[in-house]
């Protein structure tokens, strides 16, 4: 009788073990899994705004070629000529200051 | 009956134990097989499913004007690509996409269903494309980004730039000929796909790893423009077929404008014909007429054989050489060498020509770089034609002295001006200046080095005091003369040769000239090609051109006047 308590007692000590193994072993696949979730969340995060990133470069780019076109001689003279009446000063209209 | 199941109960669990331990055992054995054994191949496997490395394009430097204005950019650009094998129904992606990227369905449809891993299916798209493929979220359709080239000054010393084809090569032009110097790195783009095809950690290069260097240009954007609308409106005031222009400075040899008319636009080449891309004025030679005579005055000095005053016979209009009858358009009689260079007399040139010799006659020309490339950095010169003195008749002596039978490019006699210009040195001309890296500093010097004398200052000046002559009163460039400046220039007509025959109809007329006298700050060549029959004489089609760049030219470079007009700021008496 005292035998079969003792026997009883190992098997709750080993049952209590396995139980405990396999809950950190869950707790583990579980802690994985989300690591991997945020892992791929952070992934699509990082990719939008690289992309975010990448939209504004091009803006800024495009801007700043805009700004080179509207700069050009070209169109300086046509609204020169045609909306302010400029013309190309006579030699006698010419004053270079020293 | 219970001792006996107890029994068994403890032999079942010991062969369960057992069997599950094998079963353990052979998924264990199998985990090594493929996580060490075969671990590579499946990988790779893996990999080919959402992972793919497409090579892209790097970004090219920017070409810059001698200002630091932007004459060409690389700017962001995507395109579309396909992955046929990942495409569920080719015939739909193909109706939905040929609408928006206007490709014929049939022509989509049949591509799209070929079992090539990667087919590209528009290149450099603009946004509102992008955007409207990217809405369908079809699954196997990518979208690259890519690099484009553009020109924001569109027409603007097109040829002379020329321009990049769609993988970012240089193709014609600056672009080609510079192509290793402003080419940006290739890059490996490699983009991940989850299960739903969504691009996801994607691998690109940061913009700082793909900046290129950059090339700064001796060209003026200001005076480009002004070249070009002189030299486009004098083409189409005399109805001419073409025209090209060269605005040199004689002390460098910095090209600060090369025009030509038709224009092109670098932006869209392919609308243009091939022919108008040609940086013509370096790779196309023509008979420059009159012009070369300044180079037989100088010929003539050069070898002792006469001075500006030394006078000829000018045969009252017609001069027999052999079976060959020489004219001049106003026959003259009695003539000093600086009255043949004003009057533009072919008799008086034929005559200095015979007294200064075939043999010298050559030197001087190829001293001046005639029938050789000067070297410019620009693809595709021609070294024109210049033959061995030796095989010269005496016709041809003749007609080579008033700028027949020789063949010359723009830029060689633009060159050869300059020698004149600067007191008989001949520069190398050049078009790029410098290779800068992306934050500003000199990385190539490109300048070339000094140039070497060919004729002495005392000849040089004696021509220019006689191309001066040429514009002032009854001189055949007066059209060229300015108010403010002291211009000094020759005229040239030649007739053109068509199915091997001077013709009577078609000619090239031509001014080249520099200005101010006394310190030439700018050489100025303008060529019209098949004026109108009428009025085709370089006086009267490129002299007023030539004017106008000086001008114009000369204001923007506040050059300061001859005949100075400086007037105190606190009187303010002629404003």
């Amino acid at each position: 009788m005292k035998n079969k308590k003792v026997k009883i007692k190992s098997h709750k000590g080993a049952y209590l073990l396995t139980i405990l193994f396999i809950s950190v072993f869950l707790a583990e696949l579980f802690i994985y899994a989300w690591c991997r979730v945020q892992c791929v969340q952070t992934g699509y995060a990082i990719s939008s705004e690289k992309d975010e990133n990448k939209r504004l470069l091009a803006l800024r780019e495009n801007l700043s070629i805009e700004f080179e076109r509207l700069k050009s001689p070209n169109r300086i003279a046509k609204i020169a000529r045609q909306q302010i009446g400029l013309i190309i000063p006579k030699p006698e209209q010419v004053i270079i200051v020293p | 009956m219970k001792t006996i199941d107890r029994k068994y109960i403890g032999r079942r669990i010991h062969v369960l134990g057992a069997f599950f331990c094998f079963l353990f055992a052979v998924i264990g054995v199998k985990a090594i097989q493929l996580q060490v054994f075969e671990c590579k191949n499946l990988s790779e496997k893996a990999a080919d499913e959402y992972e793919r490395s497409i090579l892209s394009a790097g970004k090219r430097g920017i070409i810059y004007d001698r200002k630091l204005n932007e004459l060409a950019v690389s700017i962001h650009a995507s395109s579309i690509a396909a992955v046929p094998s990942q495409i569920a129904c080719p015939k739909t992606a193909a109706k939905l996409m040929s609408a928006i990227l206007d490709i014929d369905k049939k022509e989509l449809e049949e591509r799209l269903s070929r079992k090539n891993s990667f087919i590209w299916v528009k290149r450099q798209i603009s946004p509102q494309r992008v955007e409207a493929i990217k809405a369908l979220g079809l699954k196997g359709i990518e979208v690259i980004p890519e690099f484009s080239r553009f020109y924001p000054n569109k027409t603007l010393a097109a040829q002379a730039l020329g321009f990049s084809g769609i993988d970012s090569r240089g193709l014609e032009g600056i672009e080609f000929f510079y192509n290793d110097d402003i080419e940006g790195t290739s890059n490996k783009y490699k983009i991940m796909k989850d299960a739903l095809g969504r691009g996801f950690d994607r691998e690109e290069w940061t913009e700082d790893q793909k900046k290129a260097n950059n090339l700064v240009l001796t060209i003026d954007r200001t005076i480009q423009y002004i070249t070009d609308e002189a030299l486009k409106d004098a083409t189409l005031n005399n109805q001419a077929k073409a025209g090209m222009a060269v605005v040199m400075v004689p002390d460098t040899g910095e090209i600060l404008a090369i025009a030509h008319y038709p224009e092109f636009n670098p932006n869209a080449f392919t609308k243009f014909k091939r022919d108008a891309w040609r940086n013509k004025a370096i790779t196309d030679s023509f008979e420059p007429g009159s012009t070369m005579k300044i180079f037989l005055a100088a010929a003539a000095m050069e070898f002792g054989y006469c001075s500006p005053n030394t006078i000829f016979f000018c045969e009252n209009g017609e001069y027999r050489i052999g079976k060959n009858i020489v004219h001049d358009t106003h026959p003259h009689d009695w003539m000093s060498l600086q009255q043949i260079i004003k009057f533009s007399s072919n008799i008086g040139a034929v005559k200095v020509a015979e007294m200064t010799g075939k043999k010298s006659l050559y030197k001087t020309l190829s001293a001046f770089g005639f029938g050789e490339k000067t070297g410019i950095d620009a693809p595709g010169e021609t070294p024109g034609s210049l033959t061995d003195y030796r095989k010269w008749t005496e016709i041809d002596t003749g007609t080579i002295a008033f700028g027949q039978g020789v063949s010359v490019s723009a830029i060689q006699l633009t060159t050869a001006l300059c020698a004149i210009a600067n007191g008989g040195i001949l520069m190398k001309p050049y078009i790029a200046k410098s290779v800068i890296d992306p934050d500003g500093n000199v990385i190539k010097d490109l300048t070339p080095k000094k140039g070497k004398r060919i004729i002495t200052q005392k000849t040089a000046n004696d021509i220019t005091t006689m191309m001066h002559s040429v514009v002032t009163e009854g001189g055949t460039g007066v059209n060229a003369a300015l108010d403010n400046y002291r211009v000094c220039g020759k005229t040239g007509t030649a007739q053109k040769v068509i199915n091997g025959r001077y013709s009577e109809k078609a000619f090239i007329a031509s001014f080249a000239g520099f200005a101010p006298q006394k310190d030439p700050a700018i050489a100025v060549l303008v060529v019209i090609d098949e004026p109108l029959e009428k009025q085709h004489h370089g006086g009267a089609v490129a002299a007023p051109a030539f004017g106008r760049i000086v001008y114009e030219t000369l204001n923007y470079m506040a050059i300061k006047p001859d005949d100075l007009m400086i007037v105190s700021l606190h009187n303010g008496k002629d404003r």
